[in-house]
Formats: structure tokens, C-alpha cells, sequence
């Protein structure tokens, strides 16, 4: 896919898209400092649905609560910072983790015997018997692991059972991000959000994950599966370089800057279903102030235009710069 | 034969989300037999409306006294009896008393004194059974700290080491029942208002279709035209075109959506401004079916629209662009040929590849992007159904609107490959 002309022409504006990531970082910054938690949830049913510049202590009004406007756009850029932060984080180990198996590792590398890996799968599933009918499931897998490296150690020293079939990582993860590509994010955001029982700033974080995960493992294989196969990659693993040694010195510096490019991107994303979740009423409780929640209680009271206009600008504005900021090439684009 | 084994694949990804739904669902806090309850029961707000033995017989109504799947392993010290616990409580203590090493007859013998706490004998049998080597007297009284005290005893005692003991249920069982009433559209009824799901679900779908057909079309071919006239004609009204719909493509969806409604579908900013149906109005002429509920479906669809024209129509100015600078036009142009021959015949057919990418990728999206529209401009469609399903816990209509838009999915994933070997042949080549 060629966008090339596209993207230059959306990347022209990179000096205005720092000023506002500088601006946003200000704002959170400045939230931390004013704490502005307490404060945006300051009652005060007097002065409910107070409009702009009305009054000297709410400059940019006050909601249905009588809740500072001013200090819910502070606190929902904290919370919005906080979210992007853990989401790309958890979500890059996972793409990275699964990238690398399906990309580089890929279906030609790992040999294994069946009669191993059913033993595997077996002692897996065991793994999950005792975990569920015990409780104790961190005393489980440790049991797990070790008995795995036991089987493969004495199995490989001593040439029991020689490994003839290839392990095909990349079809097992593909197809993984096939099956959770089958039903749109949104959805698995709802159904994920209706099983936890209460709602927590560590829910939206660990579904936002669920949904981010595969974009990225996807992202993350077709960058290695380019860089796999270049020479000096080549040499390296000719001269019996350790993978790990491999994957740090020479794969990780490759994908940096399009990791990078992915994260900001990422963080814009995040910042949106963050909203947009919290917008539908599902996602932090309703005692955190965010974007997400002011912009929906402004669907009950219609004239309360500010309460519209303020957040939704923020998230326009902080999204907007947050895309105008990557240097996206092509290549990047078709993932996102 | 790829045709059948993708027909295969994807029958086996239904069945897999069903059971990960199936077990999923029993997660929720929502207690199917409690809610079952609450819809019968006069007193609502108390917090005891029914005894154990009203639980147990709409347990055993609502089935849940069956296994769950076809095959299950539990524990070689437990009975094939602890499945027939309804009571929540009762599974508590029971697995609590497992786990501390009791014996399957204790504990049956426990709760049945729990059940009838006047009956002296069966706690004085308990009594003997439970209590043998404590100091605890044994003519003790069956009552609420008794359980916390049998917990205390045994808090040190270790469970004897135990294997997993595989069970074949039959089709007798949870999962099956479940997914055959879910598939019989006809007679599967919701939880909630008890309204069947087959006409629940299709004229939803008449709604969610007449957002999404309308808006696919139209902003693709509002965004082909511009993006092709564009490279064509040297207006430059196209451009300020342009310039505008990229603007309004960078603006969140649901923002937009909420400003459009907030100001343009009310008296409050003057009455020039109210353009547009209230979104209110529309609940109560729900009855009179599509087409005289038109005027409600023009601002989600004028919404979307705008959203997503630029976007198509700077990604189809683009390609044309690329495809026209390459050398197989200046080829055409040696050869003779007019400008329209070149771009229809040769720059137009390589141009729409991303396009159609695009659109494929477009047909799932817009069925989310149409959940939040619904939400927002208050239209009956298939992604508020789900929305409310999921989050009331009705999931005989969940499931199958889940599987539906998947179908959706999975299809339009399909169609993409098909249009695919189409268009460019090599593609097919390169896969096999």
C-alpha cells in the first residue's frame, strides 16, 4: 500500500505536534502537582452547570455535580497518561514475546519430538487441573517449568528421542491473531468489561492490552521477518552467537525506531478507547473524573456546551499531535 | 479444496468462541438463578425473597444441576455428588472443607445437618464424625460459627495427594442445551423480557444495515470520486475538498457524533440550529418500521461519512499518483495512447488495490463504528442489542449476535482474498 504522499503531507505539522506533546506532558505534570484527583471530585451542588468565565474559582465551568470542569481535563490527562503508559508497556512485551517467536524463531528453527511436546501439552493441562482444583498455582508452575526443563535436558543429553518435526510457532501464533481478529476490539472491550465485578483503572489497562496486543505482535513479526534474513544476521548465527546475544545487539536495534513509532501511535490509540469506553459508561467508575466520563454526562443536559466542547477538544488535540508526531512510513502504516 | 478447509477453520473458530463464551459467562458475578428469581419475586429489595429450597427447584428448572460440558476431570477425592451443590454457600464450604483434607461422607454429612439444623441426631452424628480426636465436647450446636470453627480445627490438616479422574457426561449437559436452544432462533427466548431472538435480532439487523450499507457506499464512493478527480482535473476546489474532510477525519467519532447531536437536534442554541430530529423521539415511533424512521438515520450517516471520505479519498489520490509515475505509463504514452485510455485502462485497475483492501478491512469496522452511533443517536441496532445483552447478562441473545457479527468478519475477510486473486493474479500464485 503507497501512502507516502499522504503521510508527508499529514507529517508537515511536526513542530506544532511537539508543542503539544510538550503541552500535554505540562498538564499532566501539573495534575500530579495540584492533585488535581481530589479536586475534580469536589461537590458542590450550588453551583451546578456553571458555564465558562462565569465565576473565578471554575473558569472553565462547572458539571451537573458542581464538579471543576478545570480539574477534570487535568485529572483525565493523569489518567489517560497513566493508561497509555501501562497499556503500551504490557502490550509491547507481548508483541515483542510472540513477534519474535513468530517472526524470527518462525516455523523452521525449534525441532522438537511429538511424543515431547505431547508430553508437554499434557503436563500443561495437569498444570491447570491442580491450579483450579488447589488454588495454589504459583506452586504449580513452578512444579511445571521444572519438570519441562527436566524432560528436555535428560531427553536432549542422552538423544532418547530425536527431534524430528519443526515446531510451527509462526502458524500457532498467527493463528491466534486470526481468532482474536475475528470479532471487532469494541466488543471484546464490552465482554471483558462486563465479566470483572468492579471497575478499576487496572480493568480498562489489562482489556485495552487484550485489544493492543495483536496490532503489535503483528507489527513486531513483519519488521523481523525483513531484517531476518540479512547478511550479517546471517554471519552471526554462522559464528554460533547466542540468540538472546542475537536478538540484543542486532534484532532489538533494527526494530527500534519503528517500535517507537508504533508506541506513540499506540499511546493515541489507547487515549481514544480509553474515552471512548469510559463514553459508552463502562470503563473507569463513575467517580473518576476523565475526557471519557465528562463527555458523556454532557449527553443528559444539552446546554451545557462546555462540557462537550472542553474534553473532546483535548483528546482531538492530544491525538492529533501524538499522530502527527511519528515519522510514519509506509510499511508502518498498513499495521496500525 | 482451500475453499473447504476454511469453511472447516471457521466452523471450528465458532465453535471455540462459543465454549470460551459458554465458560466465560459462568464467571460473571451475575447469579443466573438469583436473576431468575428477582424477576418473580415480590419483595425485591429484601435481601432473602427466597429459601434454599426455592433456589434449588429454579437451579434444577434452569438446568444447572447437569454437568457442565461433555467430558470433565475433577479430583479422584471428591464425589460425582458435589456437582449437584446448587447453593453457592454450600460450594464454599464444601471446597473449603476439601482443601483441608475432609472426606467426601463428612462433609455430605455436614451439610446435610446445615439443611435441617433442628434435627439432633444428624448433628450428633456429625458431631462423631467430624469432631473424633478434637477437644471440642461433642454435643455442640449447629449454628453459623460452626463452620468457621470446623475450618479452624482442620486449618493445618494437608490433602492427601489426589489425581485427576476423567468423567464422559454424555450430551446430557449445560453447554449442549445451551448452544441448541441458542441456534433455534425461534424458540430461544431472552432472559429479560422473554421475547424470542430470532425477530429481536433481525430487525435489529434492519437498523445496523441501514446505517452501515449506506454509509460504506456512499463515503466510498464520495472518497473515490474526490481522490480521482483530484489527480484528474487542476480545480483546485478539490483540494480545499480535501483539505476540509481530513480535518473532520482526525476529530474522535464519538465526539463529533455527541457535538452533532448537542447542537444540531435541539432548540437550545436557537432555532435555526435545530436541523435535525431530537434523538429522544425516536423510542416512541420505533413500531413504524424503517422507512418512516428515515430522517433519524441521516445524521449518523451524514457523521460517518465525513468522518471517513477523506481518508479514502487521500489514500486513492495517492495510489492513482504512484501508479501513474511508474514506467509502464510512459509505455502507454509511447504507444499513443489518449489520457483517459491510460488512466482507466492501465493507472485506475492498479490504483484500486489498496482501495479494496480498505474496504474489506472497512466492513467489520463499521459495524463497531455503528455500536457507538447507535449508542449515541438512541437506533434499536444489532450493537446495542449486544451492548445491553452483555451487560445484562443475556447471553442467549449474546451468543448469536456474536457469532453473526464474526460470520460478518470473517467473510468480509474471505471476499478480500477473493477480490484479491481477482485483481492482481500474482497474489494467489505467491500464497501457493
Amino acid at each position: 500500500m503507497s501512502t507516502k504522499s499522504y503521510i508527508s503531507n499529514l507529517s508537515a505539522g511536526r513542530n506544532w505536534a511537539v508543542i503539544g506533546i510538550f503541552f500535554y506532558l505540562f498538564l499532566v505534570v501539573l495534575s500530579f502537582i495540584l492533585n488535581s484527583e481530589s479536586w475534580s471530585s469536589d461537590l458542590n451542588l450550588e453551583k451546578n452547570y456553571l458555564g465558562p468565565f462565569k465565576d473565578g474559582n471554575h473558569i472553565l465551568g462547572t458539571d451537573g455535580l458542581g464538579r471543576d470542569v478545570l480539574a477534570g481535563i487535568l485529572n483525565g490527562a493523569k489518567i489517560s497518561f497513566l493508561i497509555s503508559i501501562a497499556t503500551s508497556f504490557f502490550s509491547v512485551m507481548i508483541g515483542l514475546t510472540l513477534g519474535y517467536l513468530s517472526g524470527y524463531i518462525g516455523n523452521e528453527r525449534i525441532k522438537s519430538h511429538p511424543f515431547l511436546i505431547s508430553i508437554y501439552l499434557f503436563l500443561c493441562c495437569l498444570w491447570i487441573f491442580y491450579s483450579w482444583s488447589s488454588g495454589s498455582w504459583f506452586l504449580f508452575l513452578i512444579i511445571l517449568v521444572c519438570s519441562i526443563f527436566v524432560i528436555h535436558f535428560v531427553s536432549y543429553k542422552f538423544n532418547l528421542l530425536k527431534a524430528n518435526v519443526y515446531l510451527p510457532l509462526d502458524d500457532i501464533v498467527m493463528k491466534l491473531i486470526e481468532f482474536s481478529r475475528s470479532i471487532s476490539g469494541i466488543f471484546i472491550l464490552i465482554f471483558c468489561l462486563a465479566i470483572f465485578e468492579g471497575r478499576s483503572i487496572w480493568n480498562v489497562i489489562f482489556v485495552i492490552t487484550i485489544v493492543r496486543w495483536q496490532s503489535i505482535t503483528r507489527f513486531i513479526r513483519a519488521e523481523l521477518l525483513k531484517i531476518k534474513n540479512v547478511e550479517y544476521i546471517k554471519n552471526a548465527e554462522a559464528l554460533g552467537i547466542p540468540s538472546f546475544k542475537i536478538l540484543q545487539r542486532h534484532l532489538l536495534p533494527n526494530i527500534y525506531r519503528p517500535l517507537l513509532t508504533i508506541m506513540v501511535y499506540g499511546f493515541a490509540v489507547t487515549i481514544m478507547l480509553e474515552a471512548t469506553i469510559s463514553y459508552i459508561g463502562i470503563g473507569l467508575p463513575l467517580e473518576t473524573v476523565s475526557w471519557g466520563t465528562m463527555l458523556s454526562e454532557s449527553r443528559s443536559y444539552f446546554q451545557a456546551w462546555w462540557l462537550a466542547i472542553f474534553p473532546g477538544l483535548m483528546i482531538f488535540f492530544v491525538t492529533m499531535s501524538l499522530r502527527k508526531l511519528v515519522d510514519t512510513t509506509e510499511d508502518n502504516w498498513t499495521y496500525l | 479444496m482451500s475453499a473447504f478447509v476454511k469453511l472447516l477453520q471457521s466452523i471450528l473458530l465458532f465453535v471455540a468462541l462459543s465454549i470460551s463464551i459458554f465458560f466465560l459467562k459462568n464467571l460473571l458475578p451475575n447469579d443466573p438463578v438469583e436473576q431468575s428469581l428477582g424477576i418473580y419475586s415480590e419483595n425485591e429489595f429484601d435481601d432473602r425473597a427466597y429459601s434454599d429450597s426455592e433456589y434449588r427447584k429454579e437451579a434444577i428448572k434452569l438446568g444447572l444441576d447437569k454437568p457442565k460440558f461433555y467430558f470433565g476431570f475433577i479430583p479422584s477425592d471428591w464425589s460425582a455428588e458435589y456437582q449437584k451443590l446448587l447453593i453457592p454457600q454450600h460450594k464454599k464450604i464444601a471446597h473449603a472443607l476439601i482443601s483441608r483434607g475432609l472426606k467426601w461422607e463428612d462433609i455430605d454429612l455436614y451439610l446435610k445437618a446445615g439443611q435441617e439444623s433442628e434435627n439432633k441426631s444428624a448433628i450428633m452424628a456429625l458431631n462423631s464424625g467430624l469432631l473424633q480426636g478434637t477437644n471440642i465436647p461433642n454435643n455442640l450446636d449447629f449454628g453459623p460459627n460452626y463452620t468457621e470453627l470446623l475450618l479452624n480445627i482442620y486449618a493445618n490438616k494437608k490433602r492427601s495427594f489426589y489425581y485427576p479422574v476423567f468423567q464422559w457426561h454424555g450430551i446430557d449437559n449445560q453447554y449442549h442445551h445451551w448452544i441448541k436452544t441458542c441456534i433455534d432462533l425461534k424458540n430461544n427466548l431472552s432472559n429479560i423480557d422473554n421475547q424470542p431472538a430470532g425477530p429481536k435480532i433481525s430487525s435489529a439487523l434492519k437498523w445496523t444495515l441501514s446505517i452501515t450499507l449506506p454509509t460504506l457506499f456512499l463515503s466510498f464512493f464520495f472518497g473515490i470520486f474526490l481522490g480521482f478527480q483530484r489527480v484528474i482535473s487542476k480545480s483546485k476546489i478539490w483540494d480545499y475538498l480535501q483539505n476540509i474532510l481530513d480535518l473532520f477525519h482526525s476529530l474522535p467519532l464519538f465526539w463529533f457524533a455527541t457535538l452533532l447531536v448537542i447542537f444540531f437536534t435541539t432548540d437550545d442554541y436557537g432555532q435555526f440550529t435545530n436541523i435535525f430530529p431530537s434523538i429522544h423521539s425516536m423510542s416512541f415511533s420505533t413500531g413504524l418500521g424503517i422507512f418512516n424512521n428515515l430522517k433519524y438515520l441521516l445524521l449518523p450517516i451524514l457523521c460517518y461519512i465525513l468522518l471517513n471520505a477523506g481518508y479514502i479519498s487521500a489514500l486513492m489520490t495517492s495510489s492513482l499518483r504512484d501508479q501513474l509515475s511508474k514506467p509502464f505509463i510512459l509505455t502507454a504514452q509511447l504507444k499513443g495512447l489518449t489520457k483517459k485510455q491510460i488512466i482507466k485502462q492501465h493507472g485506475l485497475k492498479n490504483a484500486m488495490f489498496p482501495i479494496v483492501t480498505l474496504f474489506t478491512s472497512a466492513i467489520p469496522a463499521s459495524f463497531a463504528g455503528s455500536l457507538i452511533l447507535e449508542i449515541i443517536f438512541n437506533i434499536p441496532g444489532v450493537g446495542r442489542l449486544l451492548y445491553r445483552s452483555i451487560l445484562l447478562a443475556d447471553w442467549n441473545i449474546g451468543l448469536p449476535v456474536l457469532l453473526l457479527l464474526s460470520a460478518i468478519t470473517i467473510i468480509s475477510y474471505w471476499v478480500a482474498d477473493i477480490i484479491y486473486a481477482k485483481i492482481d493474479p500474482k497474489s494467489s500464485v505467491a500464497k501457493a
